[in-house]
């Protein structure tokens, strides 16, 4: 089960006493999703390969009192349909949530026409929008359970493929950020399947070379600002990982609280670089991490130089 | 109980005089608006709105079984706020401060201002919100109707025509979309910058019954909305009006770039004058007088 499923599973069991829940898909699938079409028809509606009528739609069902879901692959809905998610969604303040798939670059194989990677630059610039990146099922489930009560929209970036469960069942996802190793000096700030990579990156370093690195899994943005400033009191460095590109992301908020709070830390940046083009590579993901300086091994090494 | 000439008559006349309520509008800067946009849909939005057939509470802006009016092309702001203040839905201190510092309105109609909607005059879009509040409708088994204004250079966006091809898939015989065809898009008349052929034809393929009227004809525009809550077909409707931009401004009628025209306020006299000038000719471009 991948983490869009763990959403839909969630929906689906509150769809089911609550009619007035409603999905609109953008001729985009999930297994998960099969049972709305099956069980509750008249609360799912394809519009096929439409992204604009869809969030339209969608638009005018919310404002009609629906609740509603719309789900689309990620760099659709962000770039094609930023315009419309501006002027009704986020102008009106309306209670939709979306379900992206595909984030980041899930679909690696897919260049830049599948590459999700700027919708974090465009949708934290949208008044009341929150954003979520699940690392996990079980953080997806708790997000999902959130956008049912919520009245802001919520924009859900889903990770393609399944990633292992790094959460217990009693986790709580309402602050913004979870700490998932001890923070220390240095600490590794990061969301959705790169908070895979810092894990991976602590425990080396912890297992091999007796270092601790702390890590936050920032799964929301904009970042809780308060409660990030208590969290990193005691850090010096940090080091951001994103799946995205450095203009606008994850690390770009955290420089923004940095200066804007007069906070005394370094902080170094992973992500994609595209200044010079956008990438025309293949070979996977993970190779494609690397090749953009962020793939675990360039991590390790880069905070090893840094111990020294 | 009023005959249809004589209701169709006093629906003429507050046509004419929601033109001078624009023009009067341009008196206090920094207002702005299109007033040829205006013009063009001024039988269109009169019959919507006075005809006595829609049902709307301008008390009760929100009332959940009100027919919604989706004045899409929002670039027609001046005559629709002219309309919203003479129903009652703002007051008519909004108008004189149109624009202005501490004003509620602006130059493109946003929602949140009573009687609005949606934040329109981007184009496109308030078709796909009028299909998902005519499905809302149907759903929840409400009676209302949903009217979307667009403009036929509106229909060159592409959200026109997924919207319409997905509300004729839904049956949705509750939603009626009026084209103010008034053959001008920003910069250009239709015919010489992509010619469009017919709408009605277009309409017609994409699963919609349709009509084609004079949209300057209040006579016709009232028959072509007769019992539309009890329309015995699934389709969606689209009633192609066919308009003059800037109807009711002799020079400034379908010229090049009339889109932009906007009276300074010491130009506005002038154009009350030229607006008498159509009045005493006849006050219509329409055929039913």
């Amino acid at each position: 089960m991948t983490i869009r499923d763990a959403i839909w599973d969630v929906i689906y069991e509150e769809a089911k006493k609550n009619k007035n829940i409603m999905v609109i898909s953008i001729d985009y699938a999930a297994p998960a999703l099969d049972k709305f079409r099956q069980d509750l028809p008249s609360q799912y509606i394809n519009v096929g390969i439409a992204e604009q009528s869809g969030i339209l739609t969608a638009v005018g069902l919310a404002m009609s009192g629906k609740k509603v879901y719309v789900t689309a692959l990620n760099t659709f809905l962000a770039y094609r349909d930023f315009e419309q998610i501006r002027l009704h969604v986020s102008a009106m303040h309306l209670p939709i949530t979306f379900v992206a798939g595909g984030t980041g670059i899930g679909f690696d194989d897919g260049g830049t026409t599948h590459h999700a990677v700027e919708d974090l630059s465009l949708f934290r610039t949208l008044p009341f929008m929150q954003i979520y990146t699940p690392a996990d099922n079980i953080s997806a489930k708790k997000i999902a359970e959130l956008s049912l009560i919520s009245r802001d929209p919520f924009f859900i970036r889903c990770d393609r493929m399944y990633l292992p469960d790094i959460y217990s069942d009693d986790a709580t996802f309402e602050s913004g950020m979870n700490v998932l190793a001890p923070l220390t000096k240095t600490s590794i700030v990061s969301t959705g399947n790169l908070t895979h990579t810092a894990l991976d990156v602590s425990k080396f370093l912890k297992e091999e070379k007796n270092l601790e690195i702390g890590i936050i899994d920032l799964y929301k943005l904009p970042v809780n600002v308060e409660y990030f400033i208590e969290l990193t009191k005691n850090v010096n460095t940090i080091i951001t990982l994103e799946e995205h590109t450095l203009p606008g992301g994850l690390g770009s908020n955290i420089c923004e609280v940095i200066c804007d709070y007069r906070l005394n830390k370094k902080i170094k940046r992973f992500g994609f670089d595209f200044s010079n083009g956008y990438t025309h590579d293949y070979g996977g993901r993970e190779y494609l991490h690397s090749l953009y300086g962020f793939g675990s091994e360039e991590i390790k090494e880069y905070i090893l130089h840094q111990a020294e | 109980m009023l005959t249809k000439n004589e209701k169709s008559k006093l629906l003429q006349e507050k046509a004419i005089s929601l033109r001078y309520d624009v023009l009067n509008m341009m008196k206090n800067p920094p207002a702005n608006g299109r007033v040829s946009s205006s013009f063009s849909c001024a039988e269109i939005l009169t019959t919507l709105f006075y005809s006595g057939e829609l049902r709307f509470n301008p008390e009760n802006p929100e009332w959940e079984d009100r027919d919604r009016i989706l004045l899409s092309k929002g670039q027609a702001s001046p005559i629709f706020y002219a309309i919203l203040a003479d129903l009652g839905y703002i007051p008519q201190s909004y108008i004189s401060t149109m624009c202005q510092k501490g004003g509620k309105l602006g130059s493109l109609i946003q929602a949140g201002i009573p009687g609005s909607e949606i934040n329109s005059a981007s184009l496109g879009h308030g078709l796909g919100i009028g299909v998902g509040m005519a499905l809302a409708g149907k759903l929840d088994m409400k009676t209302y109707s949903v009217f979307v204004v667009l403009g036929d250079g509106e229909c060159y966006e592409g959200s026109v025509w997924e919207s319409a091809m997905l509300a004729a898939h839904h049956n949705l015989n509750n939603l009626i979309v009026i084209v103010d065809q008034n053959h001008m898009c920003c910069t250009d008349f239709i015919e010489d910058c992509v010619a469009q052929d017919s709408l009605e034809c277009k309409f017609e393929s994409f699963g919609f019954d349709t009509l084609s009227v004079n949209g300057h004809s209040i006579d016709k525009l009232m028959d072509s909305i007769q019992d539309f809550r009890s329309r015995k077909r699934n389709k969606p409707l689209a009633i192609i009006a066919d308009t003059v931009k800037a109807s009711g401004l002799k020079t400034v009628e379908a010229t090049y770039l009339c889109h932009e025209y906007c009276p300074r306020a010491d130009q506005v006299e002038d154009a009350i004058k030229e607006l008498d000038a159509w009045v005493q000719a006849g006050g219509t471009n329409s055929d039913n007088t």
